[in-house]
This record gives structure tokens, sequence and C-alpha cells, in this order.
């Protein structure tokens, strides 16, 4: 026996047997959650700017609906030409009294973001204060927060194990946001093991309960790389308000540079 | 008879009949658990009451408005202090974690709203408080005493109180969510009290007073049950006089009670604070009954009857009566089944089961429980058989005098019945010995009302509300509202735009007013949307569509009839002079208590009159008579008329519960009326007697009875003004006086009036033939059995 287990390969196949629970135990829920937004985000790098066109349609307990259109461009930050996080200009077309009111927003990794709001009716450019991300976009169950590009250090990550969603096998992982403006206690985030894409965020708010489901459908690959969203559902489990969002017409690599996301073109935008 | 092979039966079966009621008790005893006692306001109205709707649109539209109001006065008198907006600040802090919340609106996360060079600076109007500098409160103190969004409301005046309001979104019909809530409060606020002692608290708001609903009705148990039983143990001793006779008095009256509202969990009735009262009537009518039955038992075992023949005799005398009286005040509170406002349909429907249990436990078990009781009579508590004489006599000489006297009476209160207004305030449903009702008191001494009318202004298209006409015309509605009597506050979208406007223009006093472009008061939203924190949204006052705002008028120190007139003025005054927008009806829960009084009324005229006539018709057959049947509805209403134009006179503010009152005092007096009538025309029919002679017959035979029982059922309901709350302090107090107006007709107007109506000639033609039949038939027979008793 003895000169059976010195024998080389089995030695070999031994010492793996024995490892495997080592290995298993090296990743914990924590990193393991890390690793899946890892993944996503870098499956998404490299798009470079994208640009889309929104359309909102809120909805109240009675029924009674309303609808937000708007155009949504960002630039990816965080890689040679931007060592920062990724620009939003969001420029809104309906309702048609603020038509041509346009939004910019300079994610930063480490302090707050900067916003800046044109209004065409004043002419003027104006500075939007820190800690607002986390309040209603434009009256919809969407906050601003929601909508953002997000960064893998804007949350804490756990993994919470794995289930079947819309057919899918996901990851289910649990992460609580850093900043502690947001409006959010933790969410649950369902992730297709397959592609990558999140498919069901649950919102919980500061007062840890459920507050909004949110269902992404329609994810359409662009550049034969990029997933992105056809439709989105935000329901409020609390108060019978919910908000849909429809994007179509992505367009990708338009050669946009960070000149476009400047507050001085705010007036050009359109 | 019937009646005596009944109680051989009875007797004969009295152990499966103590069995039987023991098994009945105990399978509605466990219904008990099932009661659930509701603390939503909103039981108070019906699902399709129509200012209910109206309330629940707007509230689809802008959210639930239910809150919980914390107020805070610090004892310096000066809530701009470092130390006070610091716990302030931490407090808020802690309410957004209430559950169920949805909004926390305070002086310390006000989003205040200044220019900075190009940049618009939304921002809360206190952060780190405890590290504020003098200059910088003070600053702050300028700014929120010169905010209307503020003053009287969030905080006082001469800044000495102020509050943090937790707008609530509980799920509908949940009570254990608005228990915790409370909870959480609670806990909180015992922190506040710990960590800063300077400050006192005050805790009001619709969901405490829902919460108070339930609290009221558990110190009325812990209150009126034991008042009520000492009350039964002094009847008892004075009418029995027997130990043996309480304890089965008691077991009868408690297993009615358990039975009754054991039943009601079973059937799934709902339960508030106005079936409060429930427990308490039962135990008094099943007193009543119960005592009746004891009495004439008592009377016969002293007379040298033997327990069997005593109990024999009684249940022949008192069956009838008993089983009459029950189904007259069965009928009254079965009648609350037309009120408007379901909880009085609920107390209807468990007293009149208590009713029930009360006739089937004293007629039935009470007498089987009795043959094994080793009972004695006491010593003879003979009251008053000469006095009943001496008011026989006074009544038949005096007989003109005391008619024109009662016609006079009844005229001078009929105008104090006009003197009555419909006028609620839920604030006063509650006696000053709740909490609820003192804090609510300080607060509307201190800051701001808690009676509110709601809005929608409706521009009339989407994105309306920025139209310059809309905006300005919003702000003249504003203006008007602030100078009605009573109006604390006004808290309107108009003021939002306004501030916006200042700050864009730099802080200019010239920009103070609404915006005049459309586009740019649109994009100006868009701005100060973008630049709100968290859960400090305006979709609370602003409608998703944009064409429609909310604004809320709070009042103080008014009652709902001014709150009504409010809501009506203003509609006027916006239809004639605010071409901009459309106001709708006022809705909230002041306003749906405002038109409650009348539409409960409404609702329940057809259930008096469909109680008067029933009634009628029971004591026409009853009677076999209907010209007596006819004039009983006289001595029956005159009561309810009399103590309602008493109330006219000395206080004339009537609660959604006078109308249910004035039934159910109805349903009970016809009592005394049914035992005097029954009596006198037993003397006229069977004993041939004329109208004087079958007057102090009934004097004789009933007199006595009937003050024994009306002085049991007046203590009973008189017992219930020691409750904590105004509607069965109201519903007690009616009933009691009624009785007493109805026991002084009894004894001095009815005589006269049977004198004066009942001429010989007509009893003879009006009794029915059989009833004439079975008079001669007994006179045939031998003398007629004259029971030598109360009935």
């Amino acid at each position: 026996m003895r000169n059976n287990l010195s024998n080389p390969p089995f030695h070999f196949l031994a010492s793996i047997l024995l490892m495997i629970p080592l290995l298993v135990q090296a990743e914990t829920a924590e990193q393991k959650g890390r690793a899946i937004f890892e993944e996503i985000d870098r499956r998404d790098l490299n798009f470079g700017d994208f640009s889309s066109d929104q359309e909102m349609i809120l909805r109240n307990k009675s029924g009674q609906e309303s609808r937000r259109i708007m155009e949504n461009t960002v630039l990816e930050g965080g890689n040679k030409d931007i060592n920062d996080g990724d620009k939003t200009l969001i420029i809104f077309r309906e309702p048609k009294r603020i038509r041509g009111t346009a939004l910019i927003t300079h994610a930063h990794q480490q302090r707050d973001d900067d916003q800046w709001l044109y209004l065409p009716a004043l002419g003027r450019v104006k500075r939007i204060s820190g800690a607002s991300k986390a309040g209603s976009f434009v009256g919809s169950e969407f906050s601003y927060e929601d909508l953002a590009p997000q960064e893998v250090d804007d949350y804490t990550y756990e993994y919470i194990g794995d289930e079947i969603f819309a057919e899918q096998d996901c990851f289910k992982v649990k992460r609580v946001p850093v900043d502690k403006d947001s409006g959010y206690t933790q969410q649950f985030v369902w992730v297709d093991k397959s592609e990558y894409r999140i498919q069901k965020v649950e919102f919980y708010d500061r007062k840890a309960t459920l507050i909004k489901i949110l269902t992404i459908t329609s994810y359409q690959q662009y550049l034969d790389q990029y997933w992105r969203p056809g439709y989105l559902s935000m329901i409020n489990q609390q108060d019978g308000k919910s908000t849909d969002m429809i994007a179509t017409n992505y367009v990708f690599r338009q050669g946009l540079t960070e000149a476009d996301f400047s507050e001085n073109s705010l007036r050009r935008a359109r | 008879m019937i009646i005596d092979r009944l109680t051989s039966l009875v007797l004969r079966l009295r152990l499966p009949i103590l069995l039987l009621t023991l098994v009945i008790a105990g399978f509605c005893a466990m219904g008990l658990p099932k009661i659930s006692m509701t603390t939503d306001y909103r039981v108070v109205f019906s699902e399709d009451y129509p200012q209910l709707v109206a309330f629940d649109k707007m509230q689809e539209t802008f959210g639930q408005r239910d809150n919980i109001m914390i107020v805070l006065a610090p004892e310096d008198g000066n809530v701009f202090t470092a130390r006070t907006l610091d716990a302030i600040e931490q407090l808020t802090r802690a309410a957004w974690r209430t559950p169920f919340s949805r909004r926390v609106d305070s002086l310390t996360n006000f989003q205040d709203t200044y220019a900075d060079g190009d940049d618009l600076i939304v921002r809360a109007l206190a952060e780190d408080a405890a590290g504020m500098s003098a200059e910088q409160i003070a600053e702050m103190r300028q700014i929120a005493l010169n905010e209307p969004l503020l003053v009287n409301r969030i905080v006082s005046k001469q800044g000495h109180v102020a509050a943090i309001n937790i707008t609530m979104n509980l799920p509908p019909n949940d009570t254990s969510g608005q228990a915790e809530a409370v909870t959480y409060i609670r806990a909180m606020i015992a922190e506040l009290e710990t960590n800063s002692p300077w400050i006192s608290t005050y805790l009001t708001g619709e969901i405490m007073m829902g919460q108070t609903f339930k609290e009221a009705s558990d110190l009325d148990i812990a209150t009126l049950f034991p008042i009520m039983f000492i009350l039964i143990l002094l009847i008892a001793a004075i009418f029995l006089r027997s130990l043996w006779a309480i304890v089965a008095v008691t077991l009868v009256i408690v297993l009615s009670t358990i039975s009754a509202m054991g039943l009601s969990g079973h059937l799934h009735i709902e339960h508030s604070l106005i079936t409060g009262s429930a427990a308490v009537v039962i135990l008094t009518l099943a007193v009543a009954d119960s005592v009746h039955f004891l009495v004439t038992m008592f009377q016969e075992l002293r007379q040298g009857a033997d327990k069997r023949q005593a109990i024999i005799e009684s249940m022949r005398i008192n069956i009838e009566p008993i089983f009459l009286t029950s189904v007259t005040t069965g009928i009254g509170f079965l009648a609350l089944n037309f009120s408007e406002s379901p909880p009085f349909r609920s107390l209807g429907n468990v007293v009149a089961i208590g009713v029930f249990f009360a006739f089937f436990f004293s007629v039935i078990s009470m007498p089987a429980l009795l043959s094994y009781l080793p009972i004695k009579p006491g010593k003879s508590a003979q009251l008053g058989g000469q006095l009943m004489d001496r008011f026989a006599d006074f009544a038949i000489k005096r007989r003109n005098e005391l008619i024109v006297a009662f016609v006079l009476i009844c005229v001078f209160t009929a105008h104090g019945l006009t003197l009555n207004q419909f006028n609620d305030a839920f604030t006063k449903f509650f006696g000053k010995q709740l909490v609820f009702r003192q804090h609510t008191d300080f607060v509307e001494a201190n800051l701001t009302g808690v009676m509110m009318i709601h809005h929608t202004i409706d521009s009339g298209a989407a994105d309306g509300i920025f139209e310059v006409d809309y905006l300005a015309d919003l702000d003249k509605l504003v203006h008007w509202y602030e100078a009605q009597p009573g109006v604390m506050h006004v808290e309107s979208y108009s003021d939002i735009m306004r501030r916006l406007n200042r700050t864009i223009h730099n802080g200019s006093e010239l920009h103070y007013r609404t915006p005049e472009d459309p586009n740019l008061a649109a994009q100006y939203h868009l701005l100060y949307e973008l630049s709100l924190p968290y859960g400090l949204d305006v979709n609370h006052l602003v409608d998703i569509n944009r064409q429609a705002t909310r604004i809320t008028v709070t009042m103080a120190g008014v009652e709902s009839n001014v709150i009504v007139a409010a809501d009506l003025n203003a509609r006027a005054f916006a239809k004639a002079n605010l071409p901009g927008l459309t106001i709708e009806e006022g809705v909230g829960p002041s306003v749906m208590l405002g038109h409650m009084g009348k539409a409960n009324g409404k609702s329940m005229i057809s259930g008096a009159v469909l109680a008067v006539s029933s009634i009628s018709i029971v004591i026409m057959l009853v009677l076999r008579n209907f010209k007596l049947g006819m004039l009983s509805i006289l001595p029956n209403i005159a009561p309810g008329i009399i103590g309602f134009g008493l109330w006219g006179m000395f206080n004339g503010r009537l609660s959604f519960a006078a109308v249910p009152a004035l039934v159910i005092a109805f349903g009970i007096v016809v009592d005394n009326t049914v035992h005097f009538l029954s009596k006198y025309l037993r003397a006229r029919r069977v004993n041939k007697d004329e109208v004087d002679a079958a007057i102090h017959y009934s004097y004789h035979r009933v007199g006595t009875a009937l003050g024994v029982n009306s002085t049991i059922l007046i203590c009973g309901f008189l017992v219930l003004l020691f409750s904590a709350t105004k509607i069965n302090q109201f519903i007690g107090l009616m009933t009691a006086l009624s009785l007493m107006i109805s026991l002084a007709i009894t004894y001095l107007i009815l005589p006269p009036i049977l004198m004066l109506l009942d001429s010989s000639s007509d009893t003879d033609t009006d009794a029915e033939p059989e009833a004439e039949a079975e008079a001669k038939q007994k006179q045939i027979n031998g003398p007629p059995p004259l029971p030598e008793s109360n009935y």
C-alpha cells in the first residue's frame, strides 16, 4: 500500500482531491458576488459610446398614464482617455414644455457626481447639487441611481445562490450600496449565467422593506458583444405605482468625445 | 296553559337545559378570540360613502395622506438651538425607518433652495446640526420662519415647537401594520426623551387617532366593567337580597354577554370603538330581564309558595312581558342596520343577539338553575305600593293640568330640537383622559391644526399646472383660504414655484411670485425635481401628468360645520373668480365626518320609521287594540323628542351618533308603555273596570315594577357616561334621559290621555271578539287569575 501511495501519478491525484474543499472555500460568498459583477463589467468594456431613445410610461395607482421621451447618450469612462467614471447626456424630448432640456452627468469614483441641467427657456446652465441621485427621476419610479451606469465599487456583494428566473439559470446576488445618500439598504440582483445580463432587481428601501422590483427584458446584442435591454419594468410594491421604460435605436461608437459632454456642449444640445 | 307546560318541561329537563346552556355559551365563547378590534378610523364610513370614494381617488393620485405627527417642545421655548436641532435631525433619520412610512418632513430635512452663482443649490435646512454655529442657526431660523411651507405646519410662528411629520403608506385593512408603526414611534420617542430630557413630545395624526380607537375601547373595558359589576351587585342587593340570587343573575348576564360577543366573533361582525358599548348594554338588558323574573319569584316565596310553584308563577307572569320587551328592544337595535355608518350596524346586531340570549337564558336557563339552588327570599323590599296609589289619584285628579303641561313641554322642547345641529370632530370623539386628546389639544394650541381639507386642483390638460393662469389662480386660492376662519396653513405647489422663481433670480424678492412663462415653470420644476434627495420628491403634490396639484388646508379649533362650509365656499369662490383652474370637492377624514351626521340621519330615517311602525304593530297585536296601539306612539316618541329638545337647548351639537341614539332609546322606552297599557286593557276587558279604576289597577300592578325596571336600565346606561368616548357617553346619556322622561310620561301623562281618549263605549266595541269571548269564558269559569305581582 505504501508503495502505491508514493506512486507519483497517484500522489498527484490524491493532492488534487484534498485541495478541492480548499478551492471551494477559497472563494467566499462576498468574493463570488463581486466576481460576478466584475465579469459583467469586463464584458462591457470598450464599448466607447452609445446612444438610445428612451420612452418612459408612468402609471399611478388609479391607472392614469403619463409619458416622458428622451435621448440618452453615454461615453465610456475608466479608459486611457478618461481616468474617471462614465459621462451621460440626457436630452428631454417630451413633454414639450421641457423639450430641449438637457442633463449632463459626470460620474466620479471617489466623490459625488457632477450634474448640470440646461434650461432652454432660461438659456442658462444650472449646476445641480450632489445628494439628489436617490430622488424620483422626472416623477417616475426610477431614481437617477437606478438608471445611471454602475461601477463595481458602488456596492459590496454577497452571492446568495443559483435560481431559475424567467426560464434562465441565474446567479442571485445581494448587493449593498456604499453611498450613504443611496435610497436603498440592499438589493437582490438576478444575473443570467450564460451572458451575464441583469434580469431582475429587488430594491429595499431605508426601512429595509421591499419597495420596488425591476425586471429587464428584450435584451439585444450589439457589435457582437454588448447586450442592451429593450424593456425595463419598475413596479413599486408599496404604493401601486409603476414605470415602464422602452429603449430603442441603440447606436454604438459614434466617435463622441468629452467635449460632447461638457457644460458648454449643453447649449448646443437640441 | 302553554307557559305552564313549558315551565314544567324546563324543570323536568333542568339538567339537560343547564348542560345545553353551557354548551351554547361555550361554543359562542370560542368566537371571542376571533373578535378583532379595528384601529382604522375609516371603519366609520361605508365602502361606497361618496366622500370616502373621492378621498381614495385623491390618494390614488397623490399617495396616502394618513400621518403620524411628532411635535417637539423644548423647555427653553426655542427649537433653534444646536442641541434641539440635533435631536430633530436624529429623530428625522430614525423616522425614515418607521414601518410603512413613505415620507418624513421636518425642520431639518426641509429642502431649502438658494442660488450660488449659476448653481441652484437644493439642500436640507440643517445638516450636522450639532456643529452649527450661532450665525448659521440664526440664518436658518430666518429662512424657516419665513417659509410658508413650514410655518404653522412644521414649526410654530414664534419657533417654540417643531414637528416631524411622517406620511404613512399602510396596506388597506392592515391593523397590525399600524400597531407596528406606533410601537416603533413610541420606542423612538422614549429614546429621545432619555437622550434629550429638555424636550417634551406630543403625538397626533390619523394613525395615532386610529390607534386611540383601540386604546379608548381597552380603557372602556377596564373602567366600565368594574362599575357595571358594582352596579349589578347594588341592584341585586337592593331588589333581591339573596346571595344565591346574585349568583344566578351574575351567571345569566355573564353568559348572555359572552355568548353574544362570542357569536359576533364567529359571525365576523366588525368591532370598533362604537361597538365598545355593546357589552355594557347587553349586561344592562340582561340584568333587567333576570331581576324581573326573580322579583316575582321572591314575592311568591314570601307568600308561602314553594320554590317550584314560585318559579311556575313567575314564568307565567313574566314570560310574555320579557318576550315582548325583548322583541321591541331587539327591533330598535336591528333598525341600526339602516345606518350609513357600519359600526352602528355592528352595534345593533351584536346587541340584538345579546337581547336574544338574555331572554333565552333568563326564562329558560335561570329557572332550571334556580331549581337547584337553596334559594330563600331576603327581607321584603316592598317599595311604594302606596306611592303608586297616590300617583294614580294625582294623575286622575289633575289630568287636565297635566295634559296642558305636557303639551307645553312638548312644544317648548320641540323648539329646542331645532337648535340642534350636526357638528362633529374626530378629535372630540375622545375624552380628555386619553393621551391622544391631550396631545392633539396641545398641538392645536401651539403649532397647527389636525383637521384638513384636501383639494385636487385640475388644470384641464397635461402639463397644464405650468400655465401662467393656473399658477396665478392657485396662488389666489391659497390667499383666499388663508383668510378663512380657523385656517392655520395651506400647503400648495404654488409656494414651491414662487420660491424657485425667486431662487433662480438670485433671491430677488421681486420674483417671489409664480413664473410667467409655462416653459420656464416646467423647466424649473424639472431642475428642482432632479435636485431633491431620496423620498422628498414632489409626487405628493403633483400628479404624474402634471395636470393637477393637491392643496391641503389645515384648520384648527373648528368643527365639521366650519370645515364643510369652507369647502363649499372655496368651490364657489373658485368657480366665480378663478378661470385658470378647476377645484374638486374637498376630501379628508374631517370633511367625511362633516357630512356623516346628515348622511347617517338620512339613512336612519327609514330605519326609524320602520322601527316605530313595526313596534307599534307589535303593540297592537299584543294589545289586540288598534286605537291604543296608535295611541302608544305618542308616549313612545315623546321621550326622544323631549330629550333631544333639551339637548338642543343645553348643547345642540349632534354627532353622527345622534340619530342611532334616538332609535336605540326608542326601542327601549317602549317597554314602559307596553307594560302599562297591557295591564290597563286587562282591567278594562277582564274586570270590566271603568277607566279610572283600570288606571288604579295598572298602577298597582306595574307601577312599582316599571320604576324598578327603569331604574336598572337608567343606571346601566348611565354607566356609559364613564366611557372614554363621546359617542358612548352620548348614547348612554340620551337613552337614560329618554327612560326618565318616559317613566314620567307613563306615570303622569298616559293616564290622563287614556281618560281623555278612551271613553268606555269605545273600548268595548274596539275589543276584538276573541278577547271578549275569552273574557266571558273566564268569567263563567270563575274569577280570572289576577297575579299578585309586579306584572
